[in-house]
C-alpha cells in the first residue's frame, strides 16, 4: 500500500502543479517546462519524505521504510511522468490523424468528400508549424534560409533512426 | 513489508516490459508483413502474461499481507501499463510524427535544406495520404461512393479525449482555434 498510495500522492501532485502553473501562464516551452515540474516535484517530495518520515494525509499511510520500496516509487512516478509527457505532446499539437477522424464524424452520414478535405488542409497548416517547432525545441537552425540540425536534432535523428533499423522499418515514415 | 519482497516485487514490472518489448521486436523482424500494430499489441499480451505468471508467485515466495499484495499488484499493473503505452507510443514516433520524420530528412543532408526541399521531400498531400492509408488499412474510416465514413470508432474515442485534454490545459479544443 505504501507504494501505491506514495507514487499516486507524488504524481498527482506534480499534475497539480502543472495545472496550477500552465492556469497562470502558458510556457513558451511546454514539454521542457513540464519535465522540470515533475523533476522538481519528485526531487522535493523524496526530500521532504526522507526528512520528516511523514504520515500520508487521510490514508494515514507511514512512509516508506527500505531503499527497494523509494526505488519502487520512483519507478511507478517516472512511468507515469513519461506517459503524462507523451500524452501532452499530442495535446500540445493537433494529430492530422485525430483531426481527419474528427471532421469525418462531423460531416455525419453523408459522409466526407476528401477532396475537399484535401483542399482545406495545406503545408501551411500540416508541415510549417512543425518545421517552425524544430527551431523552436532548438532541434534545428536557420541560417541564410538553410535549416540545419542542432547537435540535440542530430541526437535525436541517432536515436530513432537506430530503433528504425533495429525493427528493419522500409517506409520513410511521417 | 519484508525488503526482499520488496526487491522482488520492484523487478516483476520491469521484467514483463522486458518481455514486452523483445517479443515485439522480434515478432516483427520476423513477420513484417503481419503489421506493426499487431506486433505492438502482441507484445503487450506477452509482458502481460509474464505479469500475471509473476506476480502471485510473489506472494507464494515472501508471504505478504492480503492488502499488501493486492495493492503492490495494482501498483506493478500500472506501471507495466504506463511503460508499455510509453513504448507504444515511441515506436508510432519513429513511424508516423511529423516532426521525426523533418529531423530525419534533415539528418541526410549535412549540408541543411531550404524549406522548399524539405517541402519537396514531404509536404501537406504526403501527410494526407499516408494517414489516409492507414485508417482506411485499419478500418477506422470506410470509403464509399468517393467517400469517407467513420468505421470502427476507436480513433474517434482518442480523439474526443485529446479534446478534453485540450480544454483542460488550453481551454480551447485545437490548435488552430
Amino acid at each position: 500500500m505504501v507504494v501505491l498510495l506514495w507514487s499516486a500522492a507524488l504524481f498527482l501532485s506534480a499534475l497539480l502543479i502543472q495545472i496550477f502553473l500552465w492556469k497562470i501562464r502558458l510556457p513558451d516551452r511546454q514539454a521542457k517546462t513540464l519535465l522540470v515540474v515533475f523533476c522538481i516535484t519528485f526531487v522535493f517530495g523524496i526530500a521532504w519524505i526522507l526528512a520528516t518520515h511523514p504520515t500520508l494525509p487521510v490514508f494515514g499511510m507511514s512512509a516508506p521504510q527500505h531503499i527497494a520500496e523509494y526505488l519502487h516509487i520512483t519507478l511507478f512516478y517516472w512511468a507515469f511522468a513519461m506517459a503524462h509527457l507523451i500524452t501532452y505532446s499530442a495535446v500540445e499539437v493537433d494529430s492530422p490523424s485525430l483531426v481527419m477522424t474528427m471532421t469525418i464524424q462531423k460531416a455525419g452520414k453523408k459522409g466526407l468528400s476528401i477532396e475537399a478535405f484535401k483542399r482545406s488542409m495545406t503545408d501551411e497548416i500540416l508541415v510549417l508549424p512543425r518545421v517552425r517547432d524544430l527551431i523552436h525545441d532548438k532541434i534545428a537552425v536557420l541560417e541564410n534560409g538553410i535549416y540545419k540540425l542542432t547537435s540535440k536534432g542530430v541526437t535525436l535523428a541517432k536515436i530513432f533512426n537506430s530503433y528504425r533499423n533495429l525493427l528493419g522499418l522500409k517506409d520513410k515514415g511521417g | 513489508m519484508e525488503t526482499w519482497a520488496g526487491w522482488f516485487n520492484l523487478l516483476i514490472p520491469l521484467f514483463s516490459f522486458t518481455g514486452n518489448v523483445l517479443f515485439q521486436v522480434l515478432w516483427f523482424r520476423s513477420r513484417p508483413d503481419h503489421g506493426l500494430l499487431k506486433s505492438e499489441y502482441l507484445g503487450f499480451a506477452v509482458g502481460l502474461a509474464l505479469f500475471l505468471g509473476l506476480q502471485p508467485s510473489s506472494h507464494t515466495i515472501y508471504p505478504q499481507s492480503p492488502v499488501d499484495a493486492l495493492s503492490i499488484a495494482v501498483a506493478n499493473l500500472l506501471v507495466y501499463s504506463a511503460l508499455s503505452y510509453c513504448y507504444f507510443h515511441f515506436i508510432n514516433l519513429c513511424l508516423t510524427a511529423r516532426r521525426i520524420r523533418l529531423i530525419r530528412d534533415l539528418f541526410v543532408a549535412p549540408d541543411g535544406l531550404t524549406l522548399d526541399q524539405i517541402l519537396e521531400n514531404y509536404n501537406a498531400r504526403d501527410v494526407l495520404e499516408k494517414r489516409i492509408q492507414r485508417l482506411l488499412g485499419s478500418g477506422q474510416i470506410v470509403e464509399q461512393n468517393g467517400r469517407y465514413l467513420v468505421g470502427k470508432p476507436a480513433v474517434l474515442f482518442a480523439a474526443w479525449f485529446m479534446v478534453i485534454l485540450k480544454f483542460i490545459f488550453f481551454g480551447k479544443g485545437s490548435e488552430y482555434d
